[in-house]
This record gives C-alpha cells, sequence and structure tokens, in this order.
C-alpha cells in the first residue's frame, strides 16, 4: 500500500515565514520601463505599491498545500494570474512567483517576482520543495 | 571574516562586514544589536553566501563585469516610488547592451533602517543591494557604486563614472534640501505673506 504525503498548509503558515521587501529589487521605481527589465530582475508595475505587492505575493504563498516543509529547505510557488503584473526579460508578466527560504541564521522569509510565462524556471517548478 | 560597526548616533543599527570565502566577495550584514544575542557570524556568512548572487543575477553579472571593463560607463538612477525612496542603479554601456543594465539598489540609511524594521530584521548586502550612507547626493551614489563593483568583483579596476543627470522631479524627491534657495539680497516686490494688513503682533496676541 502506498502512502501519500498529507497536504498540509502552505509553508508560511507551516514555519511562521515572515514577507520580505528583498532590499526592493522587483519593486517599480520612476521612470520605469519594459526595457530596463530586459535583463532582469523583473519588476512590478509602476505604480504597485508594498501592500499590493505583498498581498499578491501572500496570495501566491497561500495557493498550494505542500507536505510539510523542512525549514532549511527552499520553496517555490507559482500562480498564474489573469493580468499583468510587471515587466520580466522585457516582457509581460502575468505569473506570480515567490520563494519561501531562510533558515536559524537570518529567519525564513519569503519574496516574489512577477514572471513572465515564457520565464525559464516555470518548467516544472510549481509548488517545489526543494 | 568579520568585522562590526556601529552607527554613531544610532546605536540600534549595526553592520557586520563579511566576506564570502569561497569567491572572495564581500557584504555587509545589518542588524539591530538586540538582534545580536545568539547570533551566529559563521551561520550569518554562510546565509550571505546562499543569498550573495541569485540564479535571475548569474548572466546580468556578466554583462555587468564587461560593462566595468570599459573605461567609462554612466550610471542612472531612479529613485522608488515609496518613502523612503531607494535609487535603482542602471549601467548603460555601448557596446555590451543597447538597453539599461540592472547594477544594484542603492539605500540611504533610512531605507535600510525601515528594512530592518520588519522581521527577520537582517539585512544582507547582496550582489544587488548597497547602503550609501545618509544622503543620496550624486557623491554619494558615484562613491556607492563603486563600493558595489569592489564588493562584487574585488579585482576589478573601476571605470570612470559618468552620472547621468536626474530629472528635476527625481532632484526634488531625493535631496529637498538642496532645492532651499536662501538670497542675500533684500526681496523687492514681493507678495505679501499674509492678506490682512492689520495684523496683531506678539504683544498683543500675549496680552497684558
Amino acid at each position: 500500500m502506498v502512502t501519500l504525503p498529507q497536504l498540509q498548509t502552505s509553508c508560511p503558515t507551516q514555519l511562521k515565514c515572515a514577507w520580505s521587501e528583498h532590499g526592493r529589487k522587483h519593486f517599480p521605481h520612476r521612470g520605469l520601463k519594459k526595457l530596463h527589465t530586459r535583463h532582469q530582475p523583473a519588476k512590478y508595475l509602476p505604480g504597485t505599491t508594498p501592500a499590493q505587492i505583498r498581498a499578491i505575493e501572500t496570495a501566491t504563498v497561500s495557493s498550494s498545500a505542500l507536505p510539510a516543509v523542512e525549514a532549511s529547505a527552499r520553496t517555490e510557488y507559482v500562480r498564474p494570474t489573469d493580468q499583468v503584473l510587471g515587466w520580466d526579460e522585457g516582457e509581460e508578466a502575468t505569473v506570480s512567483f515567490a520563494e519561501c527560504s531562510g533558515g536559524a541564521a537570518a529567519g525564513r522569509t519569503f519574496h516574489g517576482r512577477p514572471m513572465a510565462s515564457s520565464n525559464h524556471k516555470l518548467r516544472g517548478t510549481h509548488g517545489r520543495d526543494e | 571574516m568579520a568585522a562590526m560597526n556601529e552607527s554613531q548616533g544610532k546605536v540600534s543599527l549595526v553592520s557586520i562586514n563579511l566576506q564570502v570565502l569561497s569567491t572572495g566577495q564581500r557584504g555587509r550584514v545589518f542588524t539591530q544589536t538586540s538582534e545580536l544575542t545568539d547570533m551566529d557570524i559563521g551561520a550569518l556568512a554562510s546565509e550571505l553566501e546562499r543569498r550573495f548572487v541569485e540564479e535571475d543575477d548569474k548572466a546580468r553579472l556578466v554583462l555587468l563585469q564587461k560593462a566595468l571593463a570599459l573605461p567609462e560607463v554612466t550610471v542612472q538612477t531612479y529613485p522608488g516610488e515609496t518613502s523612503p525612496a531607494e535609487l535603482h542603479a542602471y549601467v548603460r554601456a555601448a557596446g555590451v547592451s543597447d538597453t539599461p543594465i540592472f547594477a544594484c539598489v542603492l539605500a540611504t540609511t533610512a531605507v535600510v533602517e525601515h528594512l530592518l524594521a520588519q522581521r527577520p530584521h537582517i539585512v544582507f548586502e547582496t550582489a544587488s543591494f548597497q547602503e550609501i550612507g545618509d544622503q543620496a547626493s550624486p557623491s554619494a551614489i558615484v562613491a556607492g557604486i563603486g563600493a558595489w563593483a569592489r564588493r562584487v568583483w574585488p579585482r576589478t579596476t573601476m571605470p570612470k563614472i559618468k552620472l547621468s543627470e536626474w530629472p528635476e522631479l527625481e532632484l526634488q524627491i531625493l535631496v529637498p534640501q538642496t532645492r532651499i534657495q536662501l538670497s542675500s539680497a533684500p526681496m523687492r516686490e514681493a507678495p505679501p505673506a499674509l492678506t490682512l494688513s492689520d495684523y496683531p503682533d506678539v504683544e498683543e496676541l500675549h496680552g497684558p
């Protein structure tokens, strides 16, 4: 008999991970244009507030129920949306990507970014626990 | 390798200088004095090494290294949309890329303090994040780009950095103190500050 892993809640819920601005690397800035994201990093659309970014990324990490997550593991979340969230590699990004990682040294946090559907990271990373 | 500094007058902010042993790259870890208890420097160094370059950064860092090998590069900065505003710095290097290459986020001390207010109260200075001190002045930006490049490419010889002029709007947001113009000459034909001509003086207001 095969025992399937019991799905629990998302890892931020399991491990009480905090949301991080991630050094504002993916935050929009004044004068931002699509071409600024050509070589990465992806950026949220101009006018997207920190509260909105937090809401988007929190929804993304809450979108998957995962097996029990080890505190040292890095967990990735992907949530397709029906709207343009930002720009990624010079293209419109409609996917919300989030990563939850960290450990004892620096606390466990999650952050995210908008992602174009053509991004190579989207090949087989849905709700991945590394 | 670690060295610790405590900012003067702001005893709660502490920076720890760390080196990524495998590459020689360096970065500071900012935290608060209250978080130092039980802090494991070795574990912090490992965490910095893990975070220093993200997967999405690798191809861009190759371009940036090529750009910094040129005799001169232009750096453009754009303020973020929230307060306190960070700066998003891009390198323009003809022949390397026809589009701007993101260098790093330049963060004043106020931005670092804002980030430190959030859990887990630790900020890492990575290949994409550079603290530049209290002021976002042109000289601080150029110095910050130089410090960032020397941290990420320890053996690099810095090119001449030309800072692209900020649009007027950005100047007002970032360095409002420079907008205050004090004139030594008396003002002539200035409109009255108050519309009433017979307003009370200080003694009348205070009464007998």
